[in-house]
């Protein structure tokens, strides 16, 4: 090895000390270091415990959590012909918070169940007119804090829909956050 | 990775590929290839539009022949180009120096996790599946851009916004790659190309970096840059900011190449990146003045005619995207529900000043100084540009830090005139544009241009042999 091949290894040898020291002190930061730490752990435990789970259902799940419950439950019992009410949200954070206060009842966006549901059934909510809400075939309703897919029947309609008519159908909660606000307000 | 999602990644980057060596706008290899990447992410968006306007279905073989005609039409012609990409790709220029391996190793670890996520999670963001995969996926499962989502979900119900109505870009990368995937595999989710994107971003900033400054410092910089964890998020998460930064910061640095060399390549790519981060979030056409602005005081004592005529041709072509998707598709092609509230924007409040001033107040402590979004990247930022100001006081970089200043500054007006712009979503998400410039500054700067020097004078130095 030539002598101007041997300092220019030098040189870069010193300059892989040199980045490694600069590395090991950009994260050693205590900002720095908490993040990659926290980021580094929750990865390895979410490929430990996701990464033999290859299944689309089991992501879709692990994503969407009861979104996905509570809408592959409503495509297993209706029908593209059915009509579903969504309940208004804030019905059912008063009702049932225990069973959805880590999501807030976000999923019941429209929209959301649209993306989830597409046309496997019709979706209306209570500021549809009277005579399309009396076409309503299922709906969610809270019984002892837990949510329940309820089938809409001649005698329960009326005390549905008049329980219902109690909330603002305009609200929306976009966030957990905002739900849990409301949750806190006085009735 | 199948082979259909192969088939497009390669004929995106041949897209991409073609138009770029044909503009020349970098003057090293690594840049050729990270920007051909995104021109083609960004030129591809265009197809499904393209199979709709003919009356073709969005479905997987009209896609993929279209992608495959479209890598063929820009490859035409490059037989040219020869001597030009042989200057890019010199040993000398590729070679990879022991010092850069810590950080690509770490950059590489971080990138590993973020492809993880991205792949294996279905698409969470509420922005997201209720706007751009909302989109896609009903475009996919109806084969049609004009699907129910217009034409019969929006219109019956009582409460939406306006994700759905989000420039076209990220919608349309979930329809190539929803289609390339088939709904099977680890990408059945299509989130693959932000993974792609971000790496093609990644390379391109590092090599213009390391070609302007030494690549220790330029690797402290990026390493610096990817400790940011909630620019790190959103690798993941698909949204439209990341790639509607990465296109608006590889305009601008064009744009800079062209009006620091008058070349021409430059200032047509950095137009069409410009106009790319336009076609991702419509609220970009407000920042590309300052572009304009830029261009005629740097070149319009030298060609004044030609000055005035580049900033209206980068205002024109930008808008083009933003007129196409806003008014030309959106209400000229599918009818809008009469209940839509598209981004309306409202007269100036009371005490304006005073409100304005409330709002900046708010972006400052809310998001640039945020405790934990970016850690230690806009202190360092700051650090840089002070110490810069005041040991070298010269021109170098000054237009970086006017955009910076001047993106800051319309942030602020556009969240205080437009409906639903706000701090913590908007601007914080929209802060990654301003973030990613932040760090293109100092491969300007003087004072890295000086530590550099240094930095390569001590190597030569040390190179010298003893007598």
């Amino acid at each position: 090895m030539s002598q101007q091949s041997r300092y220019y290894w030098q040189i870069q040898f010193a300059y892989l000390a040199g980045s490694c020291l600069c590395l090991a002190l950009l994260l050693w930061l205590p900002k720095n270091q908490e993040w990659l730490m926290s980021t580094v752990e929750r990865f390895y435990n979410q490929r430990q415990r996701l990464a033999s789970q290859t299944s689309l259902s089991a992501r879709l799940l692990e994503g969407y959590g009861d979104a996905y419950t509570f809408t592959s439950l409503i495509q297993q019992r209706c029908g593209p012909d059915d009509y579903f009410l969504i309940p208004p949200q804030q019905y059912l954070i008063r009702n049932a918070w225990q069973q959805g206060k880590e999501t807030g009842y976000v999923w019941l966006y429209p929209s959301v169940l649209y993306y989830h549901l597409g046309k496997s059934v019709h979706l209306i909510d209570m500021t549809t007119p009277d005579s399309l809400l009396q076409r309503a075939t299922h709906t969610f309703w809270a019984y002892d804090n837990k949510l329940f897919l309820l089938t809409f029947k001649p005698h329960n309609r009326p005390l549905v829909l008049s329980e219902f008519r109690k909330y603002d159908p305009h609200f929306f909660a976009y966030t957990p956050d905002q739900a849990r606000r409301y949750h806190r307000s006085k009735p | 990775m199948s082979f259909s999602i192969f088939f497009v990644l390669i004929t995106q980057f041949l897209i991409g590929f073609g138009l770029i060596t044909r503009l020349r706008p970098v003057a090293n290899g690594y840049s050729l290839l990270g920007l051909s990447m995104l021109m083609g992410l960004g030129i591809s968006s265009g197809l499904p539009f393209l199979l709709e306007f003919t009356h073709l279905p969005i479905a997987r073989a009209p896609l993929f022949i279209g992608l495959a005609l479209l890598a063929c039409l820009s490859l035409i012609g490059l037989r040219h180009r020869g001597a030009y990409l042989r200057s890019l790709f010199p040993r000398s220029h590729l070679t990879v120096r022991l010092g850069e391996l810590p950080f690509l190793a770490f950059w590489g670890y971080l990138l590993f996790i973020s492809a993880w996520k991205c792949a294996w999670y279905p698409n969470l963001p509420f922005d997201t599946i209720v706007g751009p995969d909302l989109v896609a996926t009903f475009a996919v499962k109806e084969h049609t851009l004009v699907s129910s989502v217009f034409t019969s979900h929006l219109p019956s119900v009582s409460v939406f916004s306006n994700q759905p109505f989000y420039a076209p870009f990220t919608a349309m990368q979930q329809v190539l790659y929803l289609l390339a995937a088939d709904g099977v595999g680890p990408y059945a989710f299509g989130k693959i190309w932000l993974t792609i994107l971000v790496i093609s971003f990644g390379l391109f900033m590092y090599a213009e970096l390391r070609t302007q400054i030494h690549p220790l410092l330029a690797g402290l910089l990026i390493t610096l840059l990817a400790c940011s964890p909630e620019l790190f998020a959103y690798t993941f998460l698909v949204q439209t900011d990341w790639a509607n930064a990465a296109f608006f910061v590889a305009g601008v640095v064009l744009l800079q190449t062209y009006l620091n060399d008058q070349q021409r390549g430059a200032f047509t790519a950095g137009m069409l990146f410009l106009a790319l981060s336009c076609w991702t979030r419509t609220e970009t056409i407000l920042f590309i003045p300052i572009g304009s602005l830029l261009i005629v005081a740097q070149t319009v004592a030298a060609r004044r005619i030609l000055a005035i005529q580049d900033a209206a041709l980068l205002l024109l072509v930008c808008s083009i995207p933003v007129l196409f998707w806003n008014y030309g598709f959106l209400r000229g092609y599918v009818p809008l529900p009469p209940h839509t509230h598209l981004g309306s924007i409202h007269a100036a409040p009371t005490s304006y000043v005073g409100n304005l001033l409330t709002i900046f107040q708010g972006m400052t402590e809310q998001v640039v100084f945020h405790d934990t979004y970016w850690n230690y990247a806009v202190y360092v930022f700051f650090a840089i540009t002070l110490l810069n100001l005041v040991f070298f006081r010269d021109t170098r970089g000054l237009s970086t830090l006017f955009w910076i200043f001047g993106m800051y500054m319309l942030f602020g007006l556009l969240i205080l005139h437009v409906d639903g712009a706000n701090i913590p979503y908007t601007f914080r998400r929209g802060f990654f544009k301003l973030l990613l410039l932040m760090y293109v500054y100092p491969g300007s700067s003087s004072l890295f241009l000086w530590l550099s020097g240094w930095l390569s004078h001590w190597e030569g130095q040390s190179v010298k042999p003893a007598h």
